[in-house]
């Protein structure tokens, strides 16, 4: 299986690095089906006949082991190479789906936990981690924008999914319980066909490579931007990576606390919105979370990434506070502020690979960035234990109305100032963590694309 | 020609099909973000109706 290493992908002469950006989203389109999961939840539901808590479990393990085999897997990941770890991931994600789908057949739930959460689970990880530090190689000069538009395809991802999912159970089956199997092995075709295409197209660039008339910044000129690298095993031991961990922490958790709740959310402070508008409401919501990604993450190479999550916690804690009080008197005013918080989640997940890249350098982003995103699986148990453990707390007191809400976006308020002072105590990496500097390849450092004879 | 302009002429030429098949996933994956962003915008317009 020589075609998967890393020697292989190597990019010709004079390629454009603005081709390798669609390996990464036809990648992270496929595995952004994640979040269009709740699409299957009713027909689920009637399929095994059991309670809620049992069918959100498929998500939640699918989440949590996107953490776990993103920490584990970036080494290898970055010893391997994208290509193999995209044609990893390709195999997880598909076989998740099959082996989902014959759980259903059988009406056996556990097959379906095995198969979707922690098969597809393992997919998801390594998946979402497999272009990252390419990008961060091919864009040094514009990470944020590199990163921003690969974990835009995340958050695309269920956009696509969502209708989609919900026209192939209509058109399969008059009863969506039926259509569930053709519905999942249509999906697990369509993105064996796309993650694999992503896989066979992604490039690396030569060693010495670097941007037409780009040099790096002079040492000194920005104190938070590394001139060094730092492997994961010494990056885990320093400050920097945990303030980072409880920035993301904090972040994901703050956007949770709106998304879990948007569309009952928005019924209860205003009456009069029905549910086709709450519904309208959410697809606004998942606007804001997927622009954000791009948006924010982009600004964020000119902002520079402390100031940037500064705006996403300092800011996003403003705005919590305000629709904690001003929140219930338009409606207007409400949709606002709700729609900055979550493109600020949204940007909070494209940026943290750049933020990364600033401190520990390129040489090992991709395995750094696979260890913190347990803080996305530890937010992702949080935040909705917060929220609907409040929600609960406060409906069992008879609270109606936006009164119910108000202890959860005041203690989202609180988590934000939490990880706005982590991201404060952030400083450049002390020297004793950075590996050795090795010297120049003997190659000169080569202009666009030129490579060796590798292709 | 020389042996290194034979070279590079032939890993010029083994390249393009990966610059068609990398500009052809562009258009795929434009489509599919066009499609779901549509789709999205179609379905947040209930809001404002």
């Amino acid at each position: 299986m020589r075609v998967l290493d890393k020697s292989r992908t190597v990019a010709p002469r004079g390629y454009n690095r603005w081709l390798v950006p669609p390996a990464a989203l036809a990648v992270h389109l496929s595995i952004g089906q994640v979040y269009a999961f709740s699409v299957f939840k009713n027909p689920l539901l009637d399929r095994f006949g059991t309670s809620h808590t049992s069918i959100a479990v498929i998500f939640s393990m699918a989440i949590v082991m996107l953490g776990l085999s993103a920490a584990f897997g970036g080494k290898w990941m970055e010893r391997n190479g994208p290509r193999k770890a995209m044609a990893l991931a390709t195999v997880c994600w598909v076989t998740g789906f099959l082996v989902a789908s014959l759980g259903v057949t059988l009406g056996q739930l556990w097959i379906v936990y095995v198969g979707y959460g922690l098969i597809g689970g393992i997919g998801l990880g390594i998946g979402y981690i497999s272009p990252v530090s390419t990008l961060i190689k091919w864009f040094p000069d514009r990470p944020g924008l590199a990163t921003g538009l690969a974990i835009m395809g995340f958050g695309g991802g269920a956009l696509v999914a969502s209708p989609l999912t919900a026209k192939l159970l209509e058109t399969y089956a008059a009863d969506p319980t039926d259509a569930i199997v053709p519905t999942m092995l249509t999906l697990a075709a369509v993105y064996a066909v796309l993650m694999t295409c992503g896989a066979v197209t992604i490039r690396v660039p030569a060693p010495g490579w670097r941007p037409e008339g780009w040099t790096p910044p002079a040492p000194g000129k920005n104190a938070m931007q590394s001139h060094a690298n730092v492997r994961v095993g010494n990056a885990v031991r320093t400050p920097q990576f945990y303030l980072l961990w409880v920035v993301l922490f904090t972040n994901v958790t703050a956007g949770i606390g709106i998304l879990e709740q948007a569309s009952p959310m928005i019924q209860d402070f205003f009456p009069a919105v029905t549910a086709a508008t709450a519904a309208g409401f959410v697809g606004l919501l998942s606007l804001a979370n997927m622009g954000g990604r791009f948006g924010w993450s982009t600004i964020s190479d000119k902002m520079g990434r402390k100031r940037t999550y500064i705006m996403y916690l300092g800011v996003g804690a403003l705005l919590y506070g305000t629709l904690a009080a001003l929140g219930s008197a338009v409606v207007g005013l409400f949709v606002a502020l709700t729609f900055v918080i979550v493109s600020f989640y949204g940007g909070g997940f494209a940026t943290i690979p750049a933020y990364l890249k600033d401190l520990f350098g390129e040489l090992e982003v991709g395995a750094i960035h696979g260890r913190l995103l347990t803080a996305w699986s530890a937010a992702g148990i949080a935040g909705p234990l917060i929220v609907n453990g409040i929600a609960d707390a406060r409906s069992a007191q008879g609270v109606t109305g936006a009164a119910l809400y108000l202890p959860s976006l005041v203690t989202m308020c609180g988590v934000l100032v939490v990880g706005f002072v982590a991201n404060m105590l952030v400083r450049p990496v002390s020297s004793r963590f950075h590996e050795p500097e090795t010297p120049a390849p003997h190659a000169e450092p080569v202009a666009v694309g030129a490579a060796t004879e590798e292709s | 020609m020389s042996d290194a302009q034979t070279t590079t002429t032939a890993s010029s030429a083994g390249a393009a099909p990966i610059r068609v098949m990398a500009l052809a996933l562009w258009v795929v994956v434009g489509s599919l973000l066009a499609y779901g962003i549509a789709q999205t915008v179609i379905k947040a317009s209930a809001l404002f109706a």
